[in-house]
């Protein structure tokens, strides 16, 4: 059982590690390249933000940014301090609660992803516009996909673990 | 792992007690390392794949984003621009370029930057990508050293994949219509374009054309440069003739080049020629030859050409005014293959167009300007000094004052409104030409004038000159045509000669002939005749003709009153000597309206003219008295006829009624005179010869005058000849069915006053006719 906690343990760190090391290229590197007449566009997430705020479109802009770089971030912020946490005895409730919440936000996680990919399947207008994956969107999922198991491996028991073993 | 109890609670434990071990590493620390490495991986590529960063500074840098707008070379994209910013005094803009790492060797001095954006003009379109892409940087490759910062060029390099191999200027005086973008031809191949029209320090126009690098050696030291103008109009006696040599030549013209003559050396870059105005000119490599004019009509340095033959050879590289000795100095080079045409004895002259004294050889120089005619000398060494003869008045003088002409003069007591030049006519060709008008010795007006060599044989002493008019109308019955001798002889008249006549003695120089008025006053050539009339009205010196059967065969060469009459005098043409036998009859032809018909209606058009009839022979005479015009008719019917006298006591039939016989009409009554003793009437009638035949010694003639009117039973017949037996009267006769013997002129006969009933059934069979 100890083994057992501490190798998820240790999974979840590296997951999370790998998730903040991946975020870098993620949001530094273009995600799509959209050519509209012959106007060849790299957008990486944030310039896709700002593109649609300058378009007008601030709702929007406001919830692509919440989905794709606040979210991303704050679950990996949320799953560092959970991990850091580990086995202390302090908000441990609060803790539970927070852990919850991002295992259930991770199941939406992927929907940038998703968009793009449909963007990019249906996208193909020939010469007048185009839509075409960067590698920053494979960091973007690579951050996501490793979040999702860092959630996953560090359950919510664990949370409750102290040293001085299971909390009464 | 942690131990667990056996809830069969089995009596062996074979389970032994292991310590937990505290080290084990979870695999998963795997991917951290992963995403690390591919991480810096990413970094560390985006890293290498930069190459230097160069600075590139523009006027104005439209359409370029930082960050965003690549370097284009070759079409491939070679780099960034990083950032943008103006310089410290906002008056460039300066590009900072991140180059990638392959295209590093783009940094270097002579690297060529431009911005490619829409250019849409007549020569050049490009940049059309930049349409829809937007604007970007491009750059064609230099060869110097490493180097940072560049200045951009704000136009597009004409040869955008590799520098040119050759930049060569073009100096001429003034460049037309050539501009960047007009193409370069050597021999019809586009091999460059004129890249620029720039002003040197002194203010001197010059072309900056560059050379591909595949035609570079076309390019020898000795080329010649000519522009080719966008469409070239050759109107010429064969025709008219269209160059086009392209359409981007028509939009922007062209320059052509070539090597005449010995191949050259090859040049180097940023070589100096001259353009030159045209073809001929640039052809014209020959050593410079010095023509002096004393008048420089209309030459033109660089256009003026040399012709030899009507081909052009050469034409003038520079004309310039000689204040000192009063002339103009020309230097023509000849084309290298007609140097030998400038050799001691060649004569220039200068030919431009004279439309009043040259209608026809100045007419090329109209189209084409003046130019400079040239005739080598008869052989020897090839000069390089001439002096050029001007074709005009005095031109004439100087060149065919000479052996070759034969000077005349002609007199007229009223000089024609002629001038110098005008054309001296033979049959038609031009036989010389009038050199002045002046005043002899004596005050008559008098024309010099010379006459070509090859004709002067064709002027004997007893040649007659006469003026031709400008134009002529002659008008007749039946006629009307216009006559004029020739653009020239329009504009001016002109003089011919002939000769009428038999030759005499060629003429000598300064021989005088006198000038007539017109053709037919030069014509008459006879002894004056004089005739007397008793009218004169309508007679006018020099106009009036005399004519024989119609046809003018002299002309009345004066008029003047005498007392109770005119005099005329009058000359015949050659050959028409025997009108003036005696009693040969001449009468003044006018208008003559009368029952009989109408007479002389011509003269309503081409006036009066004096009718001659001459006698069957006879002396040679001078004076003559003018009869009636109906008596010198007559007397060419008695010349033609038969006259026999009919005799009456008294008859009503008067002068000029008709003879006729069963009905014909064969003769006139030509005179009523009374006969011998006074008794009788006599009338003489003219029979036509072809009916002389018809009147026999027993003929019998009747009185058929007047209206038949015969009354019958049933009708009332009125039987009459015509209009004109009614007023004159009229005879009529028949002969016998037994012919009598042939009468001879003169015979009488009695007038019967009607006939016989048997006369009219009378119908013998006499053959009629010369």
């Amino acid at each position: 059982m100890s083994m057992d906690v501490q190798l998820r343990l240790q999974t979840a760190r590296a997951l999370v590690i790998t998730g903040l090391i991946l975020y870098i290229p993620a949001n530094i590197l273009p995600v799509m390249t959209m050519t509209v007449v012959g106007d060849v566009e790299p957008l990486t997430v944030l310039g896709g933000v700002q593109e649609l705020y300058d378009s007008g479109l601030g709702p929007i802009a406001g919830i692509v940014f919440l989905a794709s770089i606040v979210v991303p971030f704050c679950k990996l912020a949320a799953l560092s301090w959970l991990l850091l946490m580990h086995g202390s005895p302090l908000w441990q409730r609060q803790r539970g609660a927070l852990r919850r919440i991002v295992h259930t936000v991770g199941s939406w996680s992927m929907v940038d992803i998703f968009l793009l990919s449909i963007l990019a399947a249906v996208g193909q207008l020939g010469v007048l516009a185009s839509v075409r994956a960067e590698p920053g969107a494979l960091f973007f999922a690579a951050v996501l996909v490793s979040t999702l198991f860092a959630s996953e491996s560090y359950n919510s028991r664990m949370i409750w673990q102290t040293k001085e073993g299971l909390a009464p | 792992m942690s131990e667990t109890e056996n809830p069969k609670n089995e009596p062996e434990d074979h389970g032994k007690i292991v310590r937990p071990r505290r080290a084990r590493v979870s695999w998963a620390w795997f991917f951290p390392l992963l995403a690390a490495a591919a991480t810096a991986w990413l970094f560390w590529s985006n890293w290498k794949s930069n190459g230097p960063t160069v600075e590139v500074e523009f006027e104005s840098a439209p359409g370029i984003q930082a960050g965003k707008t690549p370097l284009l070379f070759r079409g491939v994209t070679a780099g960034l621009v990083s950032s943008l910013r103006l310089d410290a005094r906002l008056q460039k803009v300066i590009l900072k370029v991140r180059l990638k790492e392959f295209a590093a060797g783009l940094a270097r001095e002579g690297t060529v930057f431009w911005i490619d954006q829409p250019v849409i003009s007549l020569g050049n379109t490009s940049g059309l990508d930049a349409l829809i892409q937007g604007n970007s940087l491009q750059a064609r490759g230099g060869d110097g050293p490493p180097a940072s910062y560049f200045v951009g060029h704000e136009t597009l390099p004409l040869t955008p994949l590799e520098s040119p191999a050759l930049v060569l200027k073009l100096r001429a005086a003034n460049i037309p219509f050539l501009d960047r973008g007009s193409p370069l031809y050597y021999r019809g191949v586009q091999v460059g374009s004129v890249e620029n029209k720039e002003l040197d320090e002194s203010g001197n126009p010059y072309l900056r054309v560059v050379v591909e690098k595949e035609f570079a050696r076309t390019v020898q030291s000795n080329a010649r440069f000519w522009p080719v103008s966008a469409t070239s109009i050759r109107i010429g006696p064969g025709g008219v003739k269209l160059d086009l040599l392209g359409l981007k030549a028509i939009l922007l013209g062209g320059v052509q080049f070539d090597t005449f003559g010995d191949p050259g050396t090859a040049v180097k870059n940023g070589a100096e020629f001259t353009l030159y105005t045209d073809e001929i000119a640039a052809r014209s490599t020959g050593a410079p030859v010095r023509i002096t004019f004393r008048n420089g009509h209309g030459i033109q340095a660089g256009q003026t050409e040399i012709r030899h033959l009507g081909i052009p050879v050469g034409f003038v590289e520079a004309a310039t005014l000689n204040v000192a000795n009063q002339s103009v100095d020309t230097v023509v080079r000849f084309q290298p293959a007609y140097d030998k045409l400038h050799n001691t004895g060649a004569v220039f002259t200068l030919v431009r167009p004279q439309i009043s004294l040259e209608g026809v050889s100045g007419l090329e120089a109209l189209a084409g300007g003046p130019y400079i005619d040239c005739v080598p000398g008869p052989g020897g060494e090839i000069a390089d000094s001439f002096s050029g003869l001007t074709f005009t008045d005095d031109g004439i003088t100087t060149v065919q004052d000479g052996k070759d002409v034969l000077p005349i003069t002609l007199l007229a007591k009223n000089l024609p409104p002629m001038g110098k030049g005008t054309p001296i006519l033979y049959r038609g060709l031009i036989a010389g030409r009038i050199l002045a008008r002046t005043l002899d010795a004596a005050g008559t007006p008098v024309l010099e004038a010379i006459i070509h060599k090859e004709f002067a044989r064709t002027l004997p002493r007893n040649a007659r000159f006469w003026r031709v008019p400008a134009a002529s109308v002659q008008a007749g019955p039946g006629v009307l045509k216009f006559d004029m001798p020739g653009l020239e002889a329009l504009l001016q008249g002109a003089i011919a000669y002939d000769v009428f006549g038999p030759s005499e003695n060629a003429a000598t120089p300064g021989t005088k002939f006198e000038l007539f008025a017109g053709e037919s006053a030069a014509r008459a050539t006879s002894p004056p005749i004089r005739i007397t009339f008793e009218n004169g009205q309508g007679l006018l010196a020099g106009e009036t003709q005399v004519r024989y059967l119609g046809q003018p065969v002299g002309l009345v060469e004066s008029v003047s009153p005498m007392t109770g009459k005119v005099e005329a005098v009058i000359r015949l043409n050659d050959g028409y000597d025997f009108l003036r036998r005696e009693g040969s009859a001449f009468a003044v032809m006018r208008l003559n309206v009368s029952l009989n018909g109408v007479t002389g209606l011509e003269t309503v058009v081409s006036g009066i003219y004096i009718e001659c009839v001459p006698s069957s022979g006879g002396p040679l005479r001078d004076r003559f008295t003018a009869v009636t015009p109906a008596k010198a008719a007559l007397e060419l019917k008695e010349q033609r006829g038969f006259e026999v006298v009919i005799t009456a006591p008294q008859t009503t039939i008067a002068v000029d009624a008709p003879v006729s016989y069963r009905g014909v009409v064969v003769g006139k009554v030509l005179r009523k005179t009374l006969a011998g003793d006074g008794r009788d009437v006599g009338l003489s009638v003219v029979i036509d010869r072809p009916y002389a035949s018809l009147v026999r010694d027993n003929t019998k003639f009747w009185d058929a005058s007047g209206m038949k009117i015969s009354l019958g039973f049933f009708n009332l017949k009125v039987q009459n000849a015509s209009l004109e037996t009614l007023a004159r009267g009229g005879l009529a006769f028949a002969t016998p069915d037994e012919l009598g013997s042939r009468v001879k002129p003169g015979h009488e006969f009695p007038l019967n006053p009607k006939p016989r009933r048997e006369w009219l059934r009378w119908a013998p069979s006499i053959p009629t006719g010369n």
